[in-house]
């Protein structure tokens, strides 16, 4: 078992010499390795796929561009993720500002298990929802809910206050909350 | 409410945290265009920062040489000057001394109230290239006899003169008028005690020395002529070229089942290749001339990662065959000996190596333009490979093993190219000239036969060189 991971980590640096010395075939190797985990990435980052492909092409460009720099510390898909991110977050801070705090009324709640909404609703509508959302509550989103990043990361990163930052998954939760009771109940008349 | 907002996140998170999606095949063609792009720019900085070296290198090589032969030039004068000091020194020194001895010679005489004869006689001594003047001093009263022995004495030395006459260069004529002094033996007795002192002028070893002081001394002497040689027809070139070459690939459809042009050529890269050597020019005429010599020249070629199947080579043993567009060679690791037709492997970054030394024949037409030189050149060469080889490593699940092979299948021994470009030479001084040549050399017959594709080298190349006189 460790032979096996020793043999994988050097293939994976060979796979990165030959991406540094700009072998086509091994770039597009590494392309199509990390793509599907990077594509969905990009997809809860986004508005719809067309922008997530955007994403994902300007990630993985600055990936190729700044691989001389990656040191063999930490995972290597750890490190293609924090691209990832970055392009997403440099996408929208060309297009759209980080929106203000909203008050949102809130709703009732219906009491539901996860797995119970997972079946009834499926990925694809659970990712709608989130790229529903406006960009600014679906980063902050992203970032605290998938990266695991603290407010006060989010803050430094995004260049927003750390009060900015709680509001927004705030209100992002609520409306993902409104949207999962909406679709239950519209799957429900359905059955 | 708190714990609903909560089980959204977790909601989220486990619905979407492991989620793959495949994008679509054009995000990949996009940023394939894009690495392109970077590649050209990054290829243009590079041979920028080659050039940019090259010229600073020229310019420092220039200057070093500009430096070299003035500082020569110096020396050589100097050395000239103080050849001619010396002897003019020589000169004046000697005149002082005689009219030293005279002032001498006359105190001394009147001191000794004994007349005495003033002599003064040259002596030319007949061996080649050596002339001795010396004289005798003596005070000026004289004897009716010793005046009769003198005239006497005149007309023995005139004859002498006219027996030298057909040996003796004009210079030395010349020299015997500006140094003959009164010609006169003294009738020194054995009693006597005048014996005059006789100083010898200092040498004057060789006549082009003497033509130097007459020059300097105002009298037009023109002793030899110089022979003016003639210009060398003859020079030799040393250059270096760094190359950019480019491969004109045809199919030559084999039997190679897995490998067509395309994939070749769209999975090699040329690397840095050149060449070097020395060239000899013979000059036909004015506006002609003739180059002929011998170039080595080294072309690197990068192969992609890919994967090679096994096939039987020709004694019909299953090997691993590695094709490339200049030919093709098998290759056998240690973990698999044995495999079987049609088993992959996977090789990780190739490279092949060729080279050549070649035989070129070129025409030149010049056109001078002062200091410079400018000229079209064309011609053949014929190129007779040295080596080709390729080096690979192959993935093993162990430990990966690094393969070479040696020689190249499918390549020919010689093939023939055709050159053509231009040359531009700086002349420093009549014997060295600094050569800038580029040069395209295109392929006229492909450089190997029964390989999976035909290939035909060309390349541009920036020759930077000398060019001495001989």
């Amino acid at each position: 078992m460790l032979v096996k991971q020793v043999n994988l980590l050097e293939q994976e640096a060979q796979l990165i010499k030959d991406c540094i010395n700009k072998d086509r075939t091994s770039q597009s190797r590494l392309y199509k390795i990390f793509v599907p985990k990077m594509y969905a990435l990009c997809l809860r980052y986004s508005k719809n796929p067309q922008d997530a492909e955007e994403i994902v092409q300007e990630g993985f460009i600055q990936v190729f561009k700044s691989l001389h720099n990656y040191k063999h510390i930490g995972s290597f898909e750890g490190w293609i993720r924090k691209i990832m991110i970055y392009s997403a977050i440099q996408h929208y801070r060309t297009n759209s500002k980080m929106h203000p705090v909203i008050n949102i009324e809130t709703t009732s709640a219906v009491e539901a298990d996860n797995e119970d909404i997972l079946n009834r609703l499926g990925k694809k509508e659970l990712l709608k929802m989130i790229q529903s959302l406006s960009p600014g509550y679906r980063i902050v989103f992203n970032l605290y809910v998938f990266e695991g990043m603290k407010h006060r990361e989010i803050a430094e990163m995004l260049g927003i206050s750390e009060g900015t930052s709680k509001s927004n998954l705030s209100d992002a939760k609520i409306i993902l909350q409104r949207a999962v009771m909406q679709s239950l109940k519209v799957a429900q008349k359905r059955i | 409410m708190d714990k609903n907002l909560q089980n959204i996140e977790d909601l989220f998170k486990n619905a979407l945290d492991d989620n793959e999606e495949i994008p679509a095949s054009k995000v990949w063609d996009e940023i394939d265009k894009s690495l392109d792009k970077e590649n050209v720019i990054s290829i243009k900085k590079k041979y920028d920062k080659l050039k940019k070296v090259s010229f600073l290198l020229l310019c420092l090589l220039i200057c070093l040489s500009v430096y070299e032969f003035r500082t020569n030039r110096f020396t050589n004068s100097i050395k000239v000057v103080n050849k001619e000091v010396i002897t003019k020194n020589d000169i004046f020194s000697y005149r002082k001394k005689n009219s030293i001895n005279k002032i001498n010679s006359k105190s001394t005489a009147k001191n000794n109230n004994q007349p005495q004869a003033v002599i003064k006689k040259t002596v030319i001594n007949k061996e080649p290239g050596l002339n001795t003047a010396y004289s005798i001093l003596q005070p000026k009263n004289t004897n009716p006899l010793l005046a009769a022995k003198r005239k006497s004495l005149k007309l023995h030395e005139k004859k002498q003169d006219q027996v030298d006459n057909d040996s003796e260069t004009k210079t030395e004529k010349e020299l015997k008028q500006l140094y003959k002094l009164h010609s006169s033996l003294p009738e020194l007795s054995k009693s006597s005690t005048n014996t005059g002192k006789i100083r010898k002028p200092p040498k004057y070893v060789n006549s082009n020395q003497i033509k130097n002081i007459s020059n300097q001394s105002g009298n037009n002497l023109d002793i030899t002529k110089k022979k003016e040689r003639k210009p060398s027809k003859l020079s030799l070139s040393v250059f270096f070229s760094p190359d950019f070459a480019f491969y004109k690939l045809k199919d030559e459809n084999t039997d190679n089942e897995h490998e067509n042009l395309a994939d070749i050529e769209k999975g090699e890269d040329h690397e840095f290749s050149s060449s070097a050597g020395v060239l000899l020019n013979y000059k036909l005429n004015k506006k002609l001339s003739l180059q002929t010599g011998l170039t080595f020249s080294n072309i690197s070629i990068n192969v992609h990662p890919k994967t090679i199947y096994a096939q039987p080579d020709f004694s019909g043993n299953i090997k691993y065959r590695l094709n490339t567009s200049s030919g093709y060679g098998y290759v056998l690791p240690s973990f698999s000996s044995n495999p079987n037709p049609g088993d992959s492997l996977y090789t990780f970054t190739s490279e092949h190596t060729l080279r050549y030394f070649s035989l070129p024949l070129s025409l030149k037409y010049n056109i001078p333009k002062g200091r410079f030189n400018f000229s079209a050149l064309a011609g053949i060469s014929a190129n007779y490979l040295m080596s080709g080889k390729i080096e690979t490593t192959v993935e093993s699940p162990v430990e990966n093993e690094m393969e070479v092979i040696k020689k190249i299948q499918g390549l020919k021994k010689i093939y023939f190219s055709g050159l053509t470009g231009l040359a531009v030479d700086y002349n420093i001084n009549k014997k060295v000239a600094v050569t800038f040549t580029p040069v395209l050399k295109f392929a006229l017959n492909s450089i190997n036969n029964n390989s999976p594709v035909k290939s035909y080298p060309n390349s541009f190349g920036l020759g930077v060189g000398f060019t001495f006189g001989l």
